[in-house]
């Protein structure tokens, strides 16, 4: 009977069933039709539910399968691989907080790997400078390049004069750069060259890390990993945020007049040539109690998809020891699908469901600030806020590109996703089920939050949807009334869904009626 | 030569305790991954200490080469250093000789302990070029200094580079 089984359990499968055992990880071809007609195959990974293009040209990833052996797909790594799927998948980039050894980078590095982009990393400390990261004019005569930028990194040596060009670059938030003229002073300051033979070295621009990853592979862009943003020295995250600030992530660098602007060709590029743009960022930090972290600004927080993921819990801890070795799969939790389904409802077409959808995103907006407001924060703690309208755009996007089988359930992780993943990340993870002692001190924050979400979607004192008889209908039924109305197919899909899972749950439980029948009369 | 335990050896300026203590540190550097991940080790020494003589309680089966790095060089001779090191499966001790280490240079002993590559720019004979270099099974990296000059090293995040730590003082 045992051997028999599992052959015959396949005519109990649903078809989610049969995707789900196919694991949180794989990979599968799809064809798609281009906008001329024609038919291509694409290579996708599907990553904790998120599909994520294969990218088949230029340069792919630098890793290799056999440096992830060691890499446990735990509830933690799925957690973080989620997280970053997503940001990844919308374009959004991502600030991912979370105590040292939980897997931040190592999940990173997988997707990179899983997707073929090439990563590059900037890893921050208290010396990283500006110029690091944007670029500087640096001598063309290779022995004087060298001496200039060492001169540049070891600032205790410098002169007063060049102590002070650099300190107003520093404290000029509107600055990315040192100017021509400013790099020939500090030359000059510090005797790099005679005098008169300066501006004979042939000052060229450099880019410094951050535009190089935007430029990288002829324009393409590759995925920039920003490690321990958090030890970052203020002026460096004042400026960072500029760049952000400015919406497109265009760089205009233009220090000197008598040198054109200097712009990273992102994204205007991409879109002119044709060409996907595979510039994505994802930063890294340890929580503000680590030494040399300072919380961050809220201004800056929200330039981000901020996230805070907590330590490992005994459970994850034990299964990461027992995935050396032995390669023992960890118990993983359900795992959503967030591929566009059929019956794919589009909010730009349709204004109705998307004026509910937007209803209830701002309202938890409004309403989770006034909670946040009410809140006592421990000092040091990281602060943001809930109505800035950055989010709110970023769950709207979700909602279009995330979209699941069940509009209502979508909103509902997307606002999990960008809301409560600030206070908790893992929310999806552990929330519901199990228990985590680290994750104590935000599980109450965690609830308030999700009772405020589920009134607002369908309590009773949640906002009322007032209909042409009189009645009214909360968030949720108008949403599904609104979707029945729109396409009496979807009505119909869902019965079938259900009957699907009716008829695999009567052929089990009537197989296993005979199965104990069978057992009883031996 | 024979001294006693708690007596320092005036070739080593190191007691029986701390060459045995050297021993281990070595050893667990060599035979210890963590997820399949070499870590970077830390030697806290005295004045006194040569880094020469710390290098010969490396197993005796390993080759190593010892660098001394200060403001005097650029962060580009440290890395050139390391991928010689890599190159010829070498394990490196690299003095920090006065407390200087750029942000270049941190950068890559911060990639080298998360995943153990380097990503080099625009080195001096691969200008314009990127590459992404793998630390090979057989190469450890060390750094050496003395506590002085190791706390003159402003960066707060410094230790986290480092798996294994060694005090000789």
């Amino acid at each position: 009977m045992s051997e028999k089984m599992p052959q015959d359990q396949e005519l109990f499968k649903t078809p989610e069933e049969e995707q789900r055992e196919k694991g949180p990880i794989f990979k599968f071809a799809k064809k798609e039709r281009d906008e001329k007609g024609k038919e291509t195959k694409k290579e996708y990974a599907s990553v904790a539910g998120i599909e994520l293009e294969v990218n088949k040209e230029g340069e792919g990833t630098q890793f290799k399968e056999e440096e992830f052996q060691d890499f446990s797909l735990d509830k933690k790594s799925l957690e973080l691989l989620e997280s970053m799927a997503i940001s990844v998948k919308l374009d959004q980039p991502l600030l991912q907080e979370g105590p040292t050894d939980i897997g931040k980078t190592k999940a990173l590095e997988y997707l990179a790997y899983l997707t073929n982009n090439h990563l590059l990393y900037q890893s921050f400390s208290g010396q990283t400078d500006v110029s690091d990261l944007i670029g500087k004019y640096v001598p063309a005569i290779e022995d004087v390049r060298i001496r200039f930028e060492n001169i540049l990194s070891n600032r205790k040596n410098l002169s007063e004069d060049t102590k002070t060009i650099l300190r107003n670059l520093d404290k000029d938030s509107k600055r990315f750069a040192l100017t021509l003229d400013e790099c020939l002073k500090i030359a000059q300051n510090e005797g790099l060259a005679d005098p008169r033979e300066l501006e004979k070295l042939q000052w060229n621009w450099a880019d410094g890390e951050l535009l190089r990853q935007m430029k990288y592979d002829r324009g393409r862009g590759c995925w920039s990993y920003f490690d321990e943003l958090g030890a970052a020295e203020p002026q460096v995250l004042v400026k960072i945020n500029r760049i952000f600030s400015q919406g497109t992530r265009r760089i205009s660098v233009s220090e000197n007049s008598e040198n054109p602007t200097i712009e990273a060709i992102y994204p205007e590029w991409h879109s002119q040539a044709g060409k996907p743009n595979r510039f994505r960022i994802v930063a890294t930090t340890n929580p503000p109690s680590y030494a040399g972290r300072i919380p961050f600004e809220k201004d800056f927080i929200r330039r981000w998809n901020y996230k805070r993921s907590a330590g490992l819990d005994e459970q994850t801890f034990l299964a990461r020891l027992d995935w050396v070795g032995h390669q023992r799969k960890a118990e993983l939790p359900e795992i959503k699908y967030h591929e566009k389904p059929e019956g794919y409802i589009d909010l730009d077409k349709n204004p109705e469901i998307d004026h509910l959808v937007n209803r209830v995103i701002a309202e938890f907006s409004i309403q989770a600030q006034k909670k946040l407001d009410s809140w006592e924060w421990g000092q040091g703690e990281q602060e943001f806020r809930f109505d800035e309208m950055s989010e709110a755009f970023r769950t709207q996007q979700y909602m279009r590109k995330l979209q699941g089988r069940d509009l209502v359930e979508t909103l509902k992780d997307a606002i999990r996703y960008y809301y409560t993943g600030k206070i908790e990340a893992n929310l999806r993870f552990y929330f519901k089920d199990v228990k985590n002692e680290k994750f104590e001190e935000q599980e109450d924050r965690v609830k308030e939050l999700e009772s405020l979400l589920e009134e607002i979607i369908s309590g009773p004192t949640g906002p009322r949807i007032k209909q042409i008889d009189g009645s009214s209908l909360s968030i949720q039924e108008a949403i599904e009334k609104e979707v029945k109305k729109l396409n009496p197919e979807i009505a119909k899909k869902e019965l079938e869904g259900e009957l699907q899972k009716l008829d695999a749950e009567m052929r089990k439980s009537e197989f296993l009626k005979g199965d104990f029948r069978e057992g009883a009369g031996k | 030569m024979t001294f006693n335990v708690g007596q320092k050896s005036t070739l080593n300026m190191m007691t029986r305790e701390q060459e045995d203590n050297l021993k281990t540190f070595f050893g667990s550097l060599d035979r210890i991954s963590n997820q399949g991940l070499y870590d970077l080790g830390l030697i806290t020494k005295t004045k006194e200490q040569k880094t020469e003589e710390l290098a010969k309680f490396v197993p005796k089966n390993i080759k190593v080469e010892i660098f001394k790095f200060s403001s005097k060089l650029v962060a580009d001779d440290l890395l050139k250093f390391i991928i010689k090191v890599f190159e010829e499966k070498k394990w490196g001790l690299i003095e920090l000789e006065d407390g200087f280490l750029p942000a270049k240079a941190y950068n890559q002993l911060r990639l080298l302990s998360i995943n153990n590559h380097l990503q080099v720019f625009d080195l001096a004979d691969k200008k314009g070029e990127e590459a992404d270099i793998k630390q090979p099974k057989e190469s450890r990296l060390i750094i050496v200094g003395n506590e002085e000059v190791l706390s003159k090293i402003k960066i707060p995040t410094f230790l986290r580079l480092f798996g294994p730590i060694i005090n000789l003082k």
